[in-house]
């Protein structure tokens, strides 16, 4: 009898609390800005050991992780009224400005003997002024496609607000690199340049294509870790999993068509005169993004499949020999676009290996990424391709309709996963919001309508919910003026229904009265 | 049993010490770094805001209606998940990633120093029918260079001291140098004899009041062992080792009739009883035409050893080892399906075979059933068929046949031995990573699990 008290009570007070219980936000104003850019020591340069790497994520992590029952946190760089301040992770305005006054490289090159470290191809070399680029060619039979997909990449990723190197598109004449003779096939000296441009599409007009990434700004301190913040930052207090603006890789990862997003394309720049900088968090590795990395060429496999017979289990049962399904070669009418398909499963995209911030992107995480998205002019896409000098005009029109659609598609999804309400204003007892997927043409308003309810802050219904038909992306909801009198704080509960299927997550409005005024003090998708 | 006891008194002492700082590693806020981390926050705030909120805002989180059961079972699954984070990290697998000259991140502030050269990690080591085993592990790094040394402790008779120091080159051709340093205490070893069929094999000279026929000992061997290596082409490696060795070997203790000496006639086993001091010189020779070694690759090997064995003193007995490998890996039905049939042969030629340690006699290595036997020649037959399951993950079965003989002619197909097994690894693109697989044979079930770099494969000689 005894033994069975202590379960029940357990069970009671779990019973007992077994409810949705609303946040309580502070009656301040939202974070716009985490300001960490103290001075700190040049941290110890990290560099990915796969080895060490791949047993963490695959033996380690799993094991806790199937005994760690939390659920993911929300993240923890989002203000009160979730959006990501801005910090030396996330600038929302870096696309709109140069990262540095260096610009193109001065001509000519010398080819040194570091290795390239924002990717695993290409050569480094310092310009005339000493300014470290480096240089990545295109494979033989793709010309123009890594090199536009770096270029394009590095400007639609700083257009979201992360930083990504600068990267610059160049037509090389071989005496532009200096130090050898071109002429002379037996100079010791030309062995790396001229691997370099023949390992690719043939010069035309004597000039190879090739892209030249400035990079690193200030001091390389290798790889930002996935899990945990880097110790010997001190300015680095959020854990890199908890970050909205690594989590948001999820949606931007299907919109670019990511091949190998993980810790070795974030790395680390110490910024400023040692001693008294701090680092700067970039994306690398951006001759991979467009679907640069994934062509299937017919016949490279010698008659072999080359795909993992339908899934591991599927696999294992039928000893790797199962039929599965090889993926289609790569369509060859536009050799300078690789393999972006223009659909894209936004909910099933993921990293190839585990990647912490990507595997906890939450649905709010989802839809924050895809209005910053969405909010990228269409205008600056169509510039991001133009100015990667593809040649041919139709794969220009047929890249930029690619990464158009793409868009369309992975904000269309992000913006089913929430209720997705933005507060326009407030006026007395009145707050306004706008219906972000009707307001981006991605619902209709006929057959959207909401069902709003008043809860306090324990949660507890103030009203029945109020359904509210739209007339248009906009609409107002005026809080009661007994319970305005009643209470100073009010939360209220919107959930979408879109053709008589409510959205999977509610949007909270935390609001406060005073003298009759209300004021958005919270807001959480 | 007072092993035992203070095994298990470490541990809670272990868990209680470092959780904190496993939980930190693992990204979640430890106690004490909590308040750093929300101040740090505030300090982020616009000036109007209040300095002790967080980013976010919030004085208190939403609760979802399942968030008191998932406490109630993060309470009860806490010790559990942390005991394995730290069986991870303690783990000797864990540090044997670190031979690979690399720090593992995650654990540098646990273990390094404020300039991340030196580190020291605990180490744990429980095996199937061994004593417990606990120690530590420093590790060293600097540039191109690493060094390691590691002590453990499983009782009188098994411990460990090792040191390693290794440099590597980029130019003008890849290659790496490393000595090593050991000292270890070995028991309950087990010998059955020379020959395929020991207990008829008139070498063996069995005690007549025996009944067994495989006797237990003790080593206790000291050991100096310098390597370089370097790949003068793309698919060729070279390997040059030499090696110094002091071993004594006699009954293990607690063997009772078992004992070598009580299963063996006194003095007819060469190399037991008494200090045996011998230095080896090896130059091996690999090409391998695969473009990977860690992921199922097609492709061809081949390897080649020649070796030098030299007593320090008459008595301790010379030798010559010739030996090698080969290996045809081939794609069936899919690239990443790889069959591969292989053959591993040893051999040594004792320059006076009543003076020649028994232990220097090569055994089936490479065989993954159980097999004791030692000879002048041993061979190991295999065909494996490994399969990628997913990324990085490969499922393996196998078959192995082994047989040991005195010279190439008295090689009787009539004593093979055979094992099947199944099994999966973890690997990287160079390397294998982790390993779990068992195998039956006649003589019983063995089973497999490692976790860290495994060894090149070169130079194992030196290491047996």
């Amino acid at each position: 009898m005894r033994a069975a008290i202590a379960p029940t009570i357990v069970l009671l007070l779990a019973l007992a609390s077994c409810r949705y219980r609303p946040a309580r936000f502070a009656d301040a104003a939202p974070v716009t800005v985490i300001d960490d850019t103290d001075p700190i020591p040049v941290p110890a340069r990290r560099e990915y050991n796969e080895a060490i790497y791949l047993s963490d994520v695959y033996l380690r992590r799993a094991l806790v992780d199937m005994l760690d029952p939390a659920r993911y946190p929300e993240a923890g760089d989002v203000n009160s009224l979730d959006e990501v301040p801005r910090s030396s992770w996330f600038m929302p305005n870096i696309g709109a400005v140069p990262l540095s006054l260096d610009g193109e490289p001065v001509l000519p090159l010398t080819v040194t003997r570091d290795a390239p470290r924002s990717s695993e191809r290409g050569i480094t070399v310092m310009d005339a002024r000493g300014v470290r680029y480096e240089l990545r060619r295109d494979p033989a039979d793709r010309p123009e496609m890594s090199t536009s997909a770096e270029f394009i990449a590095s400007r639609l990723v700083r257009a979201f607000g992360l930083l990504a190197p600068e990267v610059f598109i160049l037509n090389l004449a071989p005496t532009d690199l200096a130090g050898w003779d071109p002429t002379d096939a037996q100079d010791p000296a030309g062995a790396v340049p001229r691997a370099f441009l023949l390992d690719g599409p043939p010069a035309v007009n004597g000039r190879y294509r090739v892209s030249a990434t400035r990079w690193p700004y200030g001091i390389d301190v290798g790889i930002a870790p996935d899990l945990g913040v880097r110790s010997d930052d001190p300015n680095d207090a959020i854990a890199h999993q908890d970050r909205r603006s690594l989590r948001a890789w999820k949606v931007l990862g299907a919109w670019l068509d990511v091949h190998g997003m993980g810790v070795r394309k974030m790395r680390e720049s110490y910024v400023g005169v040692p001693g008294r900088g701090h680092l700067w968090h970039f994306v690398v590795g951006l001759d991979d993004f467009l679907g640069a990395a994934s062509v299937v060429r017919p016949g490279s496999a010698g008659g072999l499949r080359s795909d993992l017979a339908g899934g591991p289990g599927l696999s294992f049962l039928s000893l790797g020999l199962w039929p599965g399904k090889d993926p289609p070669p790569t369509q060859t009418r536009w050799p300078a676009i690789g393999a972006l398909s223009d659909s894209v499963d936004p909910a099933g995209w993921d990293t190839p290996l585990p990647y912490a911030p990507v595997r906890r992107a939450l649905d709010t995480d989802g839809y924050w990424a895809a209005k910053r998205i969405a909010a990228i002019p269409t205008d600056l896409i169509r510039s991001a391709v133009h100015g990667a000098r593809i040649s041919d005009p139709s794969a220009r029109a047929e890249l930029t309709r690619r990464i158009l659609e793409r868009r369309t598609r992975v904000v269309r999804y992000w913006l089913s996963r929430v209720t997705p309400c933005e507060v326009q204003r407030t006026k007395d007892r009145i707050v306004v919001l706008r219906d972000l997927a009707i307001d981006l043409g991605e619902a209709q308003v006929g057959s959207t309508h909401y069902w709003v309810t008043a809860l306090d802050q324990q949660g507890s219904r103030l009203t029945r919910p109020l359904e509210v038909k739209l007339a248009s992306a906009e609409f107002a909801i005026e809080i009661p003026e007994i319970l305005a009198r009643k209470h100073t704080r009010i939360v209220i509960r919107l959930e979408a229904e879109r053709d008589g299927v409510l959205l999977p997550r509610a949007c909270y409005v935390h609001t406060i009265l005073q003298d009759e005024q209300l004021r958005v003090i919270g807001i959480r998708h | 049993m007072r092993l035992r006891t203070s095994l298990v008194c470490w541990f809670i002492v272990a868990c209680a010490v470092m959780t904190p700082y496993v939980a930190a590693a693992q990204g979640r806020l430890a106690p004490g770094t909590a308040a750093a981390a929300t101040s740090t926050a505030a300090s982020a705030q616009d000036r109007e805001t209040d300095e002790s909120l967080p980013v976010s805002g919030k004085e208190r989180p939403e609760s979802e209606p399942a968030d008191p059961a998932r406490k109630l079972a993060d309470v009860v699954l806490y010790l559990p998940r942390v005991a394995i984070d730290l069986l991870f990290v303690t783990s000797g697998a864990a540090a044997g990633l670190l031979d690979d000259e690399q720090v593992i991140p995650r654990l540098e502030d646990m273990f390094y120093s404020s300039d991340r050269t030196i580190g020291v990690f605990p180490t744990a080591f429980v095996e199937t029918g061994f004593n417990p085993n606990v120690g530590a592990r420093m590790i060293a790094t600097g540039g191109d260079f690493a060094a390691t040394l590691r002590g453990g402790y499983g009782g009188a008779d098994a411990n460990v001291v090792e040191s390693r120091m290794r440099v590597t080159v980029a130019s003008p051709l890849p290659g790496a140098f490393s000595i090593e340093a050991l000292h270890d205490r070995r028991t309950d070893l087990g010998y059955v004899g020379l020959g395929p069929v020991p207990e008829s094999d008139a070498r063996n000279v069995f005690q007549t009041d025996s009944a067994l026929r495989a006797g237990a000992y003790r080593e206790v061997r000291e050991r100096l062992i310098g390597n370089f290596g370097f790949r003068p082409l793309a698919d060729t490696e070279l390997l040059l080792s030499t090696s110094y060795r002091r071993r004594r070997i006699d009954d293990a203790p607690d063997a009772g009739e078992g004992a070598l000496g009580r299963v063996f006639a006194p003095g007819s086993v060469p190399g037991a009883g008494r200090l045996n001091r011998t230095t080896y010189s090896e130059i091996a020779l690999r090409y391998d035409t695969r473009l990977r070694r860690g992921a199922p690759t097609s492709g061809w090997m081949m390897e080649g050893y020649a070796g030098a064995l030299r007593g320090i003193h008459d008595a301790d007995g010379d030798g010559l080892s010739l030996g090698g490998r080969a290996g045809v890996f081939l794609p069936i039905y899919r690239r990443s399906n790889i069959l591969s049939p292989r053959i591993a042969i040893d051999t040594i030629q004792p320059a006076d075979a009543s003076t020649f340690a028994f232990l220097d006699y090569p055994a089936p290595a490479d065989y993954r059933g159980i097999d004791p036997r030692r000879d002048r020649i041993a061979i190991v037959g295999s065909l494996d068929y490994r399969w990628v399951i997913m990324k990085y993950v490969a499922t393996r079965i196998f078959m192995d046949t082994s047989t040991v003989a005195p010279d190439f002619p008295s090689i009787d197909l009539h004593h093979l031995r055979y094992a099947w097994g199944m099994g999966m690894d973890l690997h990287s693109t160079h390397t294998e990573i982790a390993r779990i697989a068992a195998s039956a044979s006649a003589e019983g079930f063995r089973f497999f699990f490692s976790l860290g770099v495994a060894p090149s494969g070169f130079g194992d000689r030196q290491h047996r």
